[in-house]
């Protein structure tokens, strides 16, 4: 707004510098969305990095049978710490990243409801991050039980575990604080006009996606809380001999777990939401009955947790309750896929990175559905739990669904947010890369877990070796392709063309038809109307 | 940028009444209700609390405090957020009486001003400015519930008004 | 079609290029999976063809919704001229397409619904077996029907050095056991499944079964073979280092078959029977020690008795290994709460034990010269 305050003759660009810190200073005291949001964003990536050179070392141990890279103690860490960095450090702050960033311009308010929270709430993740990163470097290493962290091998591991623990508390203590401002922020500041079923979806589903996060983050807090006190007071949540149950643990973690998947992915629905309409020309189909899809989705999440615990021995009414429940959420989802299909139709349809990545996320997000569709029948899931199918069926979901999301979000916006356009032949290499290695690493692994592989194993039977190899190739092809993703973003932000204020012809949420690009950062300080 | 400058909400500049009077509602802009609040609170309250205390039953009671602890939070929040959803600013010009009454959280409190020698002051700059309804010996902010170029402007129309 | 269409694409190739190229390099003696294993119970026959339904159904939504898709992505393009139409809403189809998919699901679950029960049904067995899950090995004990009484651990007969790449690798590599469960065919067996430490989980995709071991607590599941053969499979949920390492084999035999490895197996126990009250020689116990050791000691402790400290220590030089040995027999029986060393009290004899704690403080540098013998063993148990 500093041309409109030069009018008045005070000190023009005032706005676009800030509280009078600069340098390192200004992000650690910035309270302002964009800040924010950009820091989330940077943070997710370095995660994203870190968790991928994990993921590296693991299919470099798997690309031949026998041992060779790391000793199997070491691989169990690798397996766990890179599902929680990928989880916690890089998909769901990238997410965070995006509310930020976006949820202010989309609603027409000038920042997040509480400002200040909000930069604590970033902060706290450095520290987390480093927390999983120093347990490495403990006696005894990083704890190598998985990221589902079941009781109670948990009670056998090092020092590095209780590092892991207070890592994921200061997460959830972070995602809390976060979720309480985009929940204060879209029920409170939209601006006049903007009622709740004019928001764009994304506002939609991170509304619904917070008050998953407010429901099920104590759940995941207590859990990890009980296992620290077997560990060290002498509790018996989990331990049988103290008259515990091991069981209740996978109970509690994935009445945790299975919200955090719809956590994770309907922020993805989200950005989808805006992406498709936008380079289809044409509105969103069934705008209201994809924030009731969303809606069902989230509550469905909270009845099917022991979809996870098929074979822990549940009663038979148990194994059917929980299937039906499960086949249920595919009624909900399928709608959506429609729904966007139905946008597209007899749309205007172009094909900039941003729309590419949207539709391999639809396709490949398909596939992740129907094996979860596979995986949800007992009588099959017997066969698959703990094989390499699940292993493909999640990095469907979460991987081809929230990574390929973020990246498309990013392309989709980074105009608005730099005022800088990216190299669009780039990108498309970007997305055709990333798409083809990705296949390569993942498909193969529906037959590994078939044929019975299980997951989380440092060496495998002879059989199981081509696949493996086809896996482990595709993961260097899809690391390596991520450093160009990299190189197109700081291309973008240092030399990149001018960007147009609607950069996007079919794009129409406030951020593109109401500000200018780059966004001023100050943006919608006196409230826009909304007709 | 001119169309972004029409866009100003209509209804914080509604200056109503005939005549020489006038009466101006300022208000925050709030989009929701303090009941809808209550609503959203509730819900979710309800729900956390429920599932912690079905853990509880089944052994696991560590579940409930941190529960309990992240209602508390999100209450404070809304508290915070809510205790002022309803304030409110209305400046009255009738019977050669000018009245500000200023509405916060649950205090509402009138100030008279004589017209006559009652004038609006630009205090400070930029981010932060401030303007002032001042008359000899008295001083008063109003427009907080403005951003500072409408209340640069609403500076302007009140002096303007309260000349003619 | 732009420039950096063709680009795009020509990446695109060699990226595809790439993946056929490693698909021929990665060739190996064995044939491409490509599903479930043969299937060798009725259950498991039953699963593969609820597969094959459900993935028939989910090929042809598959194509018949990406078909759509790709459709308007070819014809309702902007560069082909297409305008875009302003529909956004219509609640008849909105109805169509949640009724429709709810159908399926419908049509999907009712088969399904039939074979999870009849996976939960382990009433009317012939025989029971036990299955103890250990870090890492298998303790199995036949508990009711022919053969009862029967008891043995099944561990990884792979040797260090095929793992470690020392050796060529043979045809059953991780997947071979030194005593396999044998069971008689056409009879249906009941497994109870427990763990003595944590949890590790115990099936065969060919019988279609998989049930998790939970310390402190049984489970059951069962399988019916129709099928004489050799069945392998590992442990599928992770439970710790050597979690990889801990096959499962089940070799199918016919019903005299049976009756002849029960006697067999019988009478090997009755002759390795160790005697509790006998007194061995240094030697003969270390000598005893030595298998012992390598069969349950070595993974995590070492050849070497150098262990992988910190997780794993060293026995070599170790407090406990030269101080005591009551407290060293004591650990050896109960483990030690809190990490990875387990309680093999229940897993080894009076003779192994001492054995094995004997080997331990006279090996590498330890040398304590003492001869522990079974009756101290003995006296130590609870």
């Amino acid at each position: 707004m500093s041309a409109v305050l030069d009018d008045h003759g005070h000190d023009h660009g005032h706005d676009d510098h800030h509280h009078g810190y600069s340098g390192i200073m200004r992000w650690i005291t910035t309270t302002n969305h964009k800040d924010i949001g950009t820091l989330y964003l940077w943070f997710s990536f370095t995660m994203f990095m870190v968790g991928g050179v994990m993921a590296l070392v693991i299919r470099a141990e798997l690309f031949t049978p026998g041992l060779q890279i790391v000793n199997p103690d070491f691989f169990n860490q690798m397996t766990t710490m890179h599902g929680l960095i990928m989880v916690f450090g890089a998909i769901m702050p990238a997410f965070v990243g995006f509310a930020n960033w976006l949820i202010p311009m989309q609603i027409g308010a000038p920042d997040m409801a509480f400002a200040r929270m909000n930069n604590w709430s970033f902060w706290l993740l450095p520290f987390a991050g480093a927390l999983l990163i120093i347990s490495f470097f403990m006696p005894g290493g990083a704890p190598g039980v998985g990221w589902t962290m079941y009781a109670p091998l948990t009670v056998q591991m090092g020092i590095g575990m209780d590092f892991t623990i207070f890592a994921i508390h200061i997460l959830g203590m972070s995602s809390i604080m976060g979720s309480i401002n985009i929940v204060t922020t879209v029920l409170n500041m939209r601006a006049p006009g903007m009622t709740l079923m004019k928001m764009p979806l994304f506002c939609w589903t991170w509304l619904i996606t917070a008050y998953l996060l407010i429901a099920s983050m104590p759940v995941l807090a207590g859990a990890v809380t009980m296992t620290l006190t077997d560990r060290h007071f002498g509790t018996s949540f989990f331990n049988a001999a103290g008259g515990g149950d091991p069981v209740l643990y996978q109970h509690i973690f994935w009445f945790f777990g299975h919200p955090e998947v719809y956590i994770i992915i309907l922020p993805a629905f989200g950005v989808i939401s805006q992406i498709i309409p936008a380079f289809s020309r044409k509105p969103l189909f069934g705008y209201a009955s994809m924030v009731y899809a969303t809606a069902s989705i989230a509550i469905l999440s909270f009845i099917v947790w022991a979809h996870h615990m098929y074979t822990v021995g549940m009663p038979v009414t148990g194994q059917l309750f929980f299937m039906y429940a499960t086949t249920l959420i595919a009624v909900p989802t399928a709608a959506k896929m429609f729904n966007w299909l139905a946008t597209m139709w007899r749309g205007s349809l172009t094909f900039e990175t941003p729309m590419l990545f949207a539709l391999g996320f639809l396709f490949l997000f398909a596939i992740g559905g129907f094996s979860g569709l596979v995986l949800a029948l007992a009588a099959v899931d017997i066969q698959l739990q703990d094989t390499y199918y699940v292993v493909a069926h999640f990095h469907y979901v979460m991987v081809a669904g929230a990574l390929f999301t973020a990246f498309a979000g990013i392309y989709f916006w980074l105009p608005k947010w730099t005022g800088r356009m990216y190299n669009e032949t780039l990108g498309k290499v970007h997305f055709w890369l990333s798409m083809i290695f990705f296949n390569m690493i993942f498909f193969v692994q529906h037959f590994l877990g078939l044929a019975g592989m299980p997951r989380r194993i440092p060496d495998y039977p002879l059989q199981f070796e081509t696949w493996n190899k086809i896996s482990s190739i595709g993961a260097f092809g899809f690391g390596l392709s991520q450093l160009l993703f990299l190189y197109i973003v700081v291309k973008a932000i240092t030399s990149g063309e001018k960007a147009a204020d609607k950069q996007w012809e079919g794009a129409d949420s406030l951020e593109w038809t109401h500000l200018p690009s780059p966004a001023p950062y100050h943006s919608f300080e006196t409230p826009p109307v909304v007709k | 940028m001119k169309g972004w400058i029409q866009e100003l909400p209509r209804q914080e500049f509604a200056f109503q009444g005939r005549g020489p009077g006038f009466s101006l509602l300022l208000k925050r802009n709030c989009s929701i209700s303090p009941a809808g609040l209550m609503w959203a609170y509730g819900a979710i309250a309800a729900v956390t609390l429920g599932v912690a205390a079905a853990f509880a039953v089944l052994g696991a009671w560590m579940v409930l405090p941190f529960a309990g602890i992240e209602v508390v939070a999100l209450g404070i929040a809304f508290a915070m957020n809510g205790r002022h959803a309803a304030d409110y600013e209305r400046i009255q010009l009738a019977g050669g009486r000018l009245l500000v009454e200023v509405c916060e959280s649950d205090s509402v409190r009138r100030h008279e001003f004589n017209p006559a020698r009652a004038s609006v002051m630009v205090a400070g700059a930029g981010h932060g400015m401030r303007i002032m309804l001042e008359s000899p010996g008295r001083s008063l902010e109003i427009g907080r519930h403005l951003h500072e170029r409408a209340r640069l402007e609403l500076a302007g129309e009140l002096n303007r008004r309260l000349r003619n | 079609m732009s420039m950096q269409q063709v680009s795009a694409r020509k990446m695109g190739r060699w990226a595809l290029a790439a993946g056929l190229l490693a698909l021929a390099a990665a060739g190996s003696a064995h044939a491409l999976e490509w599903n479930l294993q043969p299937a060798a119970t009725k259950i498991a026959e039953d699963i593969h063809s609820l597969h094959e339904y459900v993935m028939a159904l989910i090929v042809v939504i598959f194509f018949g919704v990406f078909g759509v898709m790709f459709y308007s992505i070819f014809a309702h393009r902007k560069s082909n001229g297409h305008k875009a139409a302003n529909f956004h809403e219509n609640t008849t189809v909105e109805i169509v397409w949640t009724v429709i998919p709810l159908l399926i699901l419908i049509g999907i679950a009712w088969p399904v619904t039939k074979t999870v029960i009849a996976q939960k049904d382990t009433s009317n067995s012939d025989m029971t077996i036990k299955v103890t899950g250990y870090q890492w090995k298998w303790g199995y004990d036949y508990i009711k029907g022919e053969g009862e009484g029967i008891s043995f651990v099944s561990q990884l007969a792979t040797p260090r050095d095929q793992i470690e790449g020392r050796a060529a690798k043979g045809e059953h590599y991780l997947l071979e056991v030194d005593n396999e469960v044998v069971v008689p065919v056409g009879k249906k067996v009941r497994i109870l499944t427990t763990a003595a430490d944590v949890i590790h989980s115990w099936g065969l995709n060919a019988f279609g079964v998989k049930q998790d071991a939970i310390p402190g607590f049984v489970r059951d599941t069962h399988f019916t073979a129709t099928k004489i053969g050799t069945y392998r499979g590992q442990c599928v949920e992770l439970c710790g280092k050597e979690h990889g390492f801990m096959p499962i084999v089940v070799r199918v035999v016919s019903a005299e078959d049976y009756t002849k490895w029960v006697d067999g197996e019988k009478k090997k126990m009755a002759a390795l029977a160790d005697d509790p009250t006998k007194t061995y020689t240094l030697d003969e116990l270390k000598a005893r020690g030595e298998k012992t050791y390598t069969a349950n000691c070595v993974a995590c402790h070492q050849a070497t008795g150098k262990g992988m400290p910190p997780a794993f220590p060293p026995l070599d030089g170790s407090k406990i290994a030269l101080g005591p040995k009551d407290a060293h027999i004591l650990q050896v029986l109960n483990g030690k709460a809190g990490t990875a060393m387990a309680a093999f009290g229940k897993q080894l004899n009076d003779t192994e034990i001492a054995a094995v704690v004997t080997y331990e403080r006279n090996s590498w540098g330890n040398k304590t010269g003492e001869a522990i013998q079974p009756a101290e063993v003995k006296a130590l148990r609870k």
